[in-house]
């Protein structure tokens, strides 16, 4: 039997926080004591679960560190993993696009080499995080469906989300803003964007639903839990519901996150959205629905460092919520939405996932980070 | 650093062999390297891993690419500055030379705003002890850029700049030395018209005709009585490398040919390649291969450039790939960049230098970073 005590720690549990320690047997959380006991003294910081990150995009930037520089995929996945990790986050849900739109059939192209990495990783203890695959299947794509068969008994898929780039609704819902994009992107001349332009549109009017409900009941078969991308109206909302969804992941209005509320889907926004007060695409922000209360998970988007400091930006003016409400947005929101009733909260019984988080300067800084019970970082 | 850290079974890599045994670590240095069969009380059993030193690296962009994460996007310094430690510390590296751009055109406007910024938020996160990795500053200037000395200038006397390095990045020479490249490059996807191209290369001959040598003899004069070491950029030819000599400069940066590299090891100049070059198997613009340089013998030290974790995997490349020694791979990431940044405390294992240490397991041809920690202390 492997066990090992932490002491004199500021334990946030889910909702109260409690100075003690707490004593880990096997990878597990045996117990938790109130006032002194024996065991690696953590001289009063904070002692929070590891947190669960529904979305990245981070392992794709690792396998093309510079443009038209591809990295090999099993050590991109292990350059992740250790910026991951380091960020406190020990159950990852690494994102990939399936499904190609322009400019995103690069990414598709690195679907195949990442999955099979993951999977490699995982297998040989390579990584020191919990990965999980998250597909992100762009519904106006016309092989969608086939496209996803291929990935349904990947060892780790744990999560699919649906998403429409179509212009003109959802992310970018103003043509204009779409169109200058590609042009300033792309090698594409106005008349080529104008018919690239009305594939998409067409494409989103005549396959998305049908791919949408048909990627519903493969979610729902595979028991994986299903987001919504973009909800831009409660008419997106209440099609995600009836898709059985249990998540709206970076809605764009409040609208569509008060109709989510009301549906009991959760909100996910990007902590990047957060500390810098507004989202990167001009959509709303993400501190307005906090807010409103209407913000349950943040997830890292495109920065790990980013989970922790906008966690306990939280707990600051204007938004000013309790430290365990806060860090519930990284941790225990997340690991219930996903369906991960082992984690994501320092409860018995519950695994040892735990960040040791000291506050400098009111900056939290990680002291330590725990894997089962096993010190990763 | 105070306290007492002792590892055991472990495979460790000093200047010479791989030795099977133990450490002891006391305040933050390595007391004894203990042979196999010996008991150490409390240590810490690693499993047959091998522990090497901390890595040294003398060139990393990586803290300027954390300021603006996304094109658009631009993040707070001192989170920028805090998220680039971690990524150090956890990529194995103990001691970091920041390389921040001094100099620009237009366009870089943005690289004038990130040095600022990266020597305030070095400052400050020094000041509040919350740094990992052990950071230095390694200003590259950009000597045909109309603005580098005015940038250089205040930046002299502050505290942390240990390295500094000369460029040029005019096209038709060094790194652009084939044309067609730089046109590529800047073409921006279609973005420049080639008539913007030609008014471009027009303007940058123009700008190094102006300024390089001039600005390159104003920074010299100013560069006199500060105690730092020197590095030129990207060299091509002999006559680069004679002109850096002469100029009291010890370090050869990302040379672009196999002759240039030569001329520097002829000179008793020492030579820093790219470790994303040793992992590519090539340049990312087509100009020598590093591992064709190790093969001479004409690789002293390896930079992470812009991976950071590829220091250490280029380390078991040099291996494999090359036939080098692991202990003469390793010290191409620590005690050859130690001794170049001028440190004499780090950079091997060994009784009396700093426990920078580094817990590596191989799985696969994939080395994996257990553990890091800088003078005694865990920091990943």
């Amino acid at each position: 039997m492997d066990e090992m005590l932490l002491s004199n720690a500021e334990i946030v549990l889910a909702d109260q926080t409690m100075t003690g320690g707490i004593k880990i047997t096997d990878g597990k959380i045996t117990d938790i004591e109130e006032g002194p006991s024996s065991g690696i003294d953590l001289e009063g910081d904070y002692l929070i679960p590891g947190l669960i990150d529904l979305h990245t995009d981070n392992l794709e930037r690792h396998y093309q560190p510079r443009a038209g520089v591809y990295w090999d995929p099993v050590n991109a996945v292990i350059a992740h993993d250790a910026q991951v990790i380091g960020s406190g986050i020990t159950t990852v849900f690494d994102s990939l696009t399936i499904g190609v739109s322009r400019g995103s059939d690069q990414r598709m192209a690195m679907m195949g080499p990442l999955c099979e990495a993951l999977a490699v990783a995982d297998s040989a203890n390579m990584v020191k995080a919990d990965h999980r695959l998250h597909l992100r299947c762009e519904v106006n794509y016309p092989h969608i469906v086939q496209a996803v068969d291929d990935y349904l008994e990947h060892p780790l898929l744990s999560m699919m989300s649906l998403m429409d780039h179509a212009p003109g609704d959802r992310q970018v819902p103003d043509i204009e803003v779409w169109r200058r994009f590609h042009l300033k992107l792309f090698d594409m001349n106005e008349a080529a964007l104008d018919r690239y332009q009305e594939e998409l549109i067409q494409h989103s009017k005549t396959l998305s639903p049908h791919h949408r409900r048909k990627l519903g009941e493969i979610a729902l078969a595979k028991k994986l839990p299903l987001a919504s991308h973009d909800d831009a109206t409660s008419a997106h909302v209440e099609e995600a519901a009836d898709l059985a969804a249990v998540i709206t992941e970076f809605p764009t209005t409040k609208t569509a996150a008060t109709r989510a509320r009301e549906l009991d889907l959760k909100v996910l926004m990007g902590a990047p959205n957060l500390i810098r007060g507004q989202s990167h695409g001009g959509n709303v922000a993400a501190g307005d629905l906090a807010m409103s209360g209407l913000l349950d998970i943040l997830s890292s988007d495109y920065i790990p460092s980013s989970m922790l400091p906008a966690a306990f930006r939280l707990t600051e003016p204007p938004f000013e919520m309790n430290l365990n409400d806060a860090i519930r947005t990284v941790t225990l929101e997340p690991a219930k939405a996903a369906g991960l009733d082992d984690r994501g909260e320092i409860a018995i019984g519950k695994h040892a996932d735990l960040v040791r988080v000291k506050l400098v300067e009111g900056r939290p800084l990680i002291g330590a980070v725990w894997q089962r019970g096993v010190r990763v970082a | 650093m105070s306290g007492r850290l002792a590892l055991s079974n472990a495979r460790i890599v000093t200047a010479d062999a791989v030795e099977e045994g133990g450490l002891i670590i006391s305040d933050g240095v390595i007391q004894e390297i203990v042979p196999k069969g010996r008991v150490i009380d409390a240590a810490l059993d690693v499993g047959g891993d091998f522990v090497l030193p901390g890595l040294v690296e003398l060139h990393t962009d990586n803290l300027e690419r954390q300021f603006q994460p996304r094109p658009a996007v631009r993040w707070p310094p001192d989170a920028a500055m805090l998220a680039h430690d971690q990524q150090m510390a956890s990529a194995g590296i103990t001691t970091v030379f920041d390389a921040v751009a001094v100099g620009f055109h237009e366009g870089k406007e943005e690289r004038n705003e990130f040095l600022q910024r990266s020597i305030d938020v070095l400052e400050q996160a020094n000041e509040a002890g919350s740094l990992k990795a052990d950071h230095y500053l390694h200003l590259r200037c950009e000597v045909s850029s109309p603005h580098v000395v005015d940038m250089f200038e205040p930046l002299r006397d502050r505290g942390g700049v240990r390295l500094i390095s000369f460029m040029d990045h005019t096209p038709g020479q060094r790194q652009w030395r084939d044309l067609d490249k730089y046109r590529n490059f800047h073409r921006s996807g279609g973005r420049r018209s080639e008539a913007d191209l030609d008014a471009l290369v027009e303007k940058r001959l123009e700008e190094q005709k102006l300024y390089a040598d001039k600005h390159r003899r104003a920074l010299l004069e100013r560069l006199e009585g500060m105690d730092v070491t020197l590095a030129s950029h990207d060299d091509t030819t002999v006559g680069h490398i004679e002109e850096a000599v002469a100029e009291g400069i010890t370090i050869a940066e990302f040379p672009t040919t196999g002759e240039a590299a030569a001329a520097a090891h002829r000179h008793g100049m020492t030579i820093v390649m790219g470790a994303p070059n040793v992992i590519l198997g090539g340049s990312h613009s087509g100009n020598v291969s590093a591992l064709d340089l190790a093969g001479s013998g004409h690789l002293d030290a390896l930079s992470s450039d812009y991976v950071p974790v590829s220091l250490l995997h280029a380390v078991f490349r040099l291996v494999d790939r090359v036939g080098l020694t692991l202990p003469d791979a390793a010290a191409k990431v620590t005690k050859s960049p130690a001794a170049m940044g001028g440190f004499s405390d780090r950079g091997e294992i060994a009784p009396g230098k700093r426990a920078d240490l580094l817990r590596v397991r191989k799985v696969g041809d994939t080395p994996a970073v257990m553990s890091v920690w800088r003078e005694g202390e865990r920091i990943a």
